[in-house]
Order: C-alpha cells, then structure tokens, then sequence
C-alpha cells in the first residue's frame, strides 16, 4: 500500500498558515477565522486518516477466449476500514480491453464485500497475463491517497478468430490414410473417375450396367478413393511490417489458424513450421488435439530479431513430409525465407505462398525521392514474385480487409491452369 | 464557481476596485476546475481571501466572517470534488448524495466553530505585550503544529 499526501492537504495546510500570518501582521482577527475552517478540516482528517486495508478476489469466467469475445470478470472489494471512494481499475494488458466503465469508483463500507463486473473484450490474439486489479482510495477528507495493485496474475489465452472457408487448397498428391480428398488414383471411392473392362474379382455392385448394355460387354465403373493430406503451414516470423496494433503476422497468424482448423476438420494431418528468429515446428498430426497444439504454438508466435542465417536444412525432416502441401503465410520481407521457400520449391515439395501484404503498413512516401524509392521497393517484389512463378509456385498477395477465401481461390486457379515444373 | 462568484462580488460591493481581483480569483478557479488542475485552487481561494481582506478595511470585527469561511472552504471542497470527478472511474448512484451530507455536515460545524471564534474574539481581555505575545505564540504554534502533523503524516 502506497500512501502518499493529496495537493489537497499541502493547499489547505499553506491557506492556514496564510491565513493565520496574515491575521498576525495585519492584526484582523477576521483573517484567522477564515483560515480557520482549513485548520479544523486537516486537524479533524488528518488523524481519521488510515490505512484502508482493502482485499481484492477476481475471478474470470475462463482463461481462453477467441479474439472479438467477450466474458465478464466479476471483482470483488472489501475494505477492512471502509473506504468513502474507492477506484478499481480491472488492470486489462494490451489486447484486452474493458467494455464499459473500467476504472469505476465505490464506497467501500467496512468488512463489508462490493462486487463489480468488469465486461472484457478480446482485441488480439495473444497470451496473456492478467487478473490484477489497481485500487486507488481516499481517505474520508480528501488528504492522503491509498494506492496498490492487488490479486494475483493469472494465464489467459486468446485464440486467433478462424474464418470460414468454402474451399480449401488441394494437394497434388493425398497420403494413404482415410479422408475427405478425393485422391487422382483409382481405387475404392464415391467420385466416378473412369469406365474399364469387367476382369474376374470385380465385385458385381461396381458393374456399369448401363454402359454394358451398350458395348455389349461388362464394364465396371471405377472411383477415386478418399484420402487425407499432410499440410504444413509455413509461417515467416522473421520479419513484419506493422502499424499501430496491427500487423502482416496478426494476419498470417489469424490465417494460419483458419486454414489449421478447416484442414483438420475434413481428417487431413496439419504440421507447422514457425520459421524465424526462433524456430518451432510441430510435426504433422491429426485431431482436435493437434489444433490446440498448433493454436497454442501460434499464441507464442513473435518476431525475434536475428542477425544468423538459417535455411531449409534447420528443420527436422519428419516436419516436412513427402508429397505434403506446404501453404506459406510470409510478408516477402526477409531473405531467408525467400530463399528456404525457393528451396523447398526446388527439391520437390508441393508449395503455395499466400504473401501478406506489407503495403499497407508502409508509410506513404512523402517527397518524390521516397516515391521512387517506394516505386522500386514494388517492383522488386514483383520481380520476386516472378520468380516463385517461373518455378511453378503459385503465389497471392493477401491484403487486411480481404477475405482468406480470395488468395486461396487464386491459388487454385494458379494450379489448375498452370503447369508444374518437376 | 457560482459561490465564487458570489464571494468575489461581496467584497466589491464595498469597493468596486476589488472586483478585478475577485475576477482573477473565479477565473483561475475556472481554469482550474476546467483544466482538472487542482494546483490551481488554492490560489483562487487566497485570492478570494485577499479581497475579502482588503475590503476589510478599519472597521471593528466583521460579523459576517463565519459565513464568508464556510463559503470559501465550500468552494475549495466542491473544486475539489469537479477535479476528481475528472478523473476516468465512474462514480456509482448515491456516492454523490452522501458527499453532499457530509459536506453540509462539514460546513454547519465549521460555521458553529467560526463563529465561536468570532465570539471569543469580541471578547476585551485587555491589551498589551503580554496579550499580544501570547497570541503571536498560539498562532504560531497552531500553524507549526499543523506543518509538523502535515509532514509527519506524509512521511508514514
């Protein structure tokens, strides 16, 4: 408990002893009775003065939320001494922010409990350290403020909001497991895929009766089986671009999430692979189990600025399978990212790269010297981009504001009208 | 600032000269309240006082004195309580009405205390070096003991 005196106290006590002093020199008994009631006002607080002895409890309605929800978060206060007007300030990290009155001012009865909702929102994904409460109280006159920061900081995670997909990125090849991908093989299945020959084994339900009829043979129809994917998020972390509370890895982190949650949940293996200063990766699994890992690996994703090189060779090779897809979310910043796509590009791997556009986090050039300079700075991405293109990589630059759906839907109509080169 | 303005004009009444002090008085406080910068208030307060001082002039006791004291400490109090009001916590219903009792509280004694003062000081007790010394003593002493309870307080 901080304790420390109010401009209050300090200008009462001056205008008593103004008052006094000059009832002295002037000889106007008037002046002292002026001064007067500040003397009996300090003389009267200033021993009532104490400490307030104030607990605090607080306690959230969980320690997970999804970023743009809300919970309520009830505080309770009790002063032993009683407190005539007490602040309480739910203490809210960035990222978190209260809606409604938050600080909000009570009188504190004594040995008597006040509860308060707090209404908070979740502004960004993140985790965070929260549950302390600030309380700031006065004494019954105004002269002495109690301050101190009480109740006990607790974890609270805020997972990236996911957004909906209608349509997702299709490898070329699937794996041999059991999904929801219709694989380019034949075999058993549900989507028609082609018409053969009747051979001894065929079973008698897969006959094409109608096509039998015609060519006066027996044909049987043959399918492509349903088979699941491994997908690799491939998350740069070695630089952003960013603007105030937003920033190209909030928005490849919110898309890392979204395209994790939509692939696990039509039976596909998702492994990530946080490429940057620091290096995490989760190998590829499948189950709700595994988005809560991958989520829970994305809240503690960040920029760590790093001076070394790295390239592909840094990562375990179980992370990367073979015939994976491995959809990167980069803002094209940093050349080694560029160059560990390139490379994983050039020994095979199955990449698309949905660039997360730093342009709007630029500054606006503001002389023809920065415009030249910012017109040179484009092109060369381009160039860049040209050359994930020549390589048969599809690549889209994904802006804020526009939904996940639009650089994925480039991405498949990249890949269905161009030729992969091998 | 509307009991300000009523203090600043009192004064003038007498001496329309004063009425530019009283004036820079209720603007500061103004400024103050308005500013939420309560380094502001005592300043206006004393200037208040300084008028009523200066209009004071050889006349015998002022009777009104008690009255002028509690206005001027409500004044200072209700300042007070519009700088914290600035403040971003929100008060809850009732916490307002309570405030206004116990200012009323505060007011009816300090005015039954002034008073008793202005009583005591109609009261001949004989003049002299004696008389004078001893009330050079007390007023010391009460504005000593004031700053050392202030200080003391402070530094805990």
């Amino acid at each position: 408990m901080t304790r420390s005196p109010t401009p209050k106290l300090g200008a009462y006590a001056g205008l008593t002893a103004l008052g006094m002093l000059a009832a002295l020199a002037l000889g106007r008994p008037e002046l002292a009775v002026l001064a007067s009631p500040f003397a009996i006002a300090i003389a009267v607080g200033v021993p009532w003065a104490g400490d307030p002895r104030i607990r605090v409890w607080v306690r959230p309605e969980r320690d997970r939320m999804v970023e743009e929800s809300e919970q309520e978060v009830e505080v309770e206060v009790e002063a032993e001494a009683g407190a005539q007007r007490a602040e309480v300030l739910l203490v809210l990290p960035r990222g978190l922010d209260a809606v409604g009155d938050n600080p909000v001012a009570r009188r504190l009865p004594p040995r008597t409990t006040r509860e308060l909702t707090v209404r908070v929102r979740a502004l960004r994904w993140g985790a965070y350290r929260w549950g302390e409460v600030a309380v700031r109280t006065t004494d019954r006159f105004g002269f002495f403020s109690y301050e101190e920061r009480l109740g006990e900081a607790r974890p609270l995670k805020v997972y990236p909001h996911p957004e909906w997909l209608r349509t997702m990125l299709r490898p070329l090849e699937t794996q041999p497991f059991g999904g929801n991908q219709v694989a380019r093989s034949k075999g058993d299945g549900i989507e028609f895929a082609d018409l053969r020959p009747f051979v001894p084994g065929d079973r008698l339900r897969r006959i094409n009766w109608r096509a039998s009829a015609r060519r006066g043979d027996l044909w049987v129809n043959e399918a492509h089986p349903e088979r699941n994917t491994d997908v690799v998020i491939f998350l740069d972390t070695f630089a952003e671009a960013r603007r105030g509370d937003l920033g190209t890895l909030d928005l490849a982190v919110r898309a890392a999430a979204s395209l994790a949650d939509q692939y696990l949940s039509h039976k596909d293996r998702v492994g990530l692979v946080s490429f940057g200063g620091v290096l995490n990766w989760l190998t590829p699994a499948t189950g709700l189990s595994q988005l809560y890992r991958i989520v829970d690996s994305l809240l503690d994703t960040e920029i760590i600025l790093s001076y070394a090189w790295k390239d592909i060779e840094i990562v375990p090779r179980r992370t990367l399978p073979p015939q994976a897809l491995i959809v990167a979310l980069t803002p094209l910043l940093d050349e080694r990212a560029v160059g560990a796509l390139l490379d994983l590009r050039t020994r095979g791997f199955d990449l698309a790269v949905i660039e997360v556009s730093p342009e709007p986090f630029t500054p606006v050039p503001s002389d023809a010297l920065g415009e030249f300079a910012h017109r040179l700075w484009r092109l060369r991405r381009e160039a860049l981009r040209d050359q994930f293109r020549t390589l048969g990589v599809p690549i889209t630059e994904w802006r804020e504001g526009v939904g996940l759906q639009a650089p994925i839907e480039e991405v498949r109509a990249f890949r269905r009208y161009a030729r992969v080169r091998r | 600032m509307l009991l300000a303005a009523v203090l600043a004009a009192v004064p003038a009444v007498q001496d329309p000269t004063l009425l530019a002090l009283g004036g820079a008085a209720v603007f500061v406080l103004l400024v103050g309240v308005s500013s939420a910068r309560a380094l502001a208030i005592p300043w206006a307060i004393a200037g208040l006082g300084a008028e009523y001082a200066l209009a004071l002039g050889d006349g015998g006791l002022d009777s009104r004195v008690p009255l002028y004291a509690v206005s001027l400490l409500v004044t200072a109090e209700l300042a007070y309580w519009s700088v914290q009001l600035r403040g971003a916590a929100a008060d809850e219903p009732g916490m307002a009405q309570r405030r206004v009792i116990g200012l009323l509280l505060g007011a009816t004694a300090a005015l039954v205390v002034c008073t008793t003062l202005v009583t005591l000081a109609r009261i001949q007790l004989g003049a002299g070096l004696a008389a004078e010394a001893t009330g050079l003593a007390a007023a010391v002493c009460a504005v000593a003991l004031l700053l050392v309870a202030v200080r003391r307080t402070s530094g805990a």
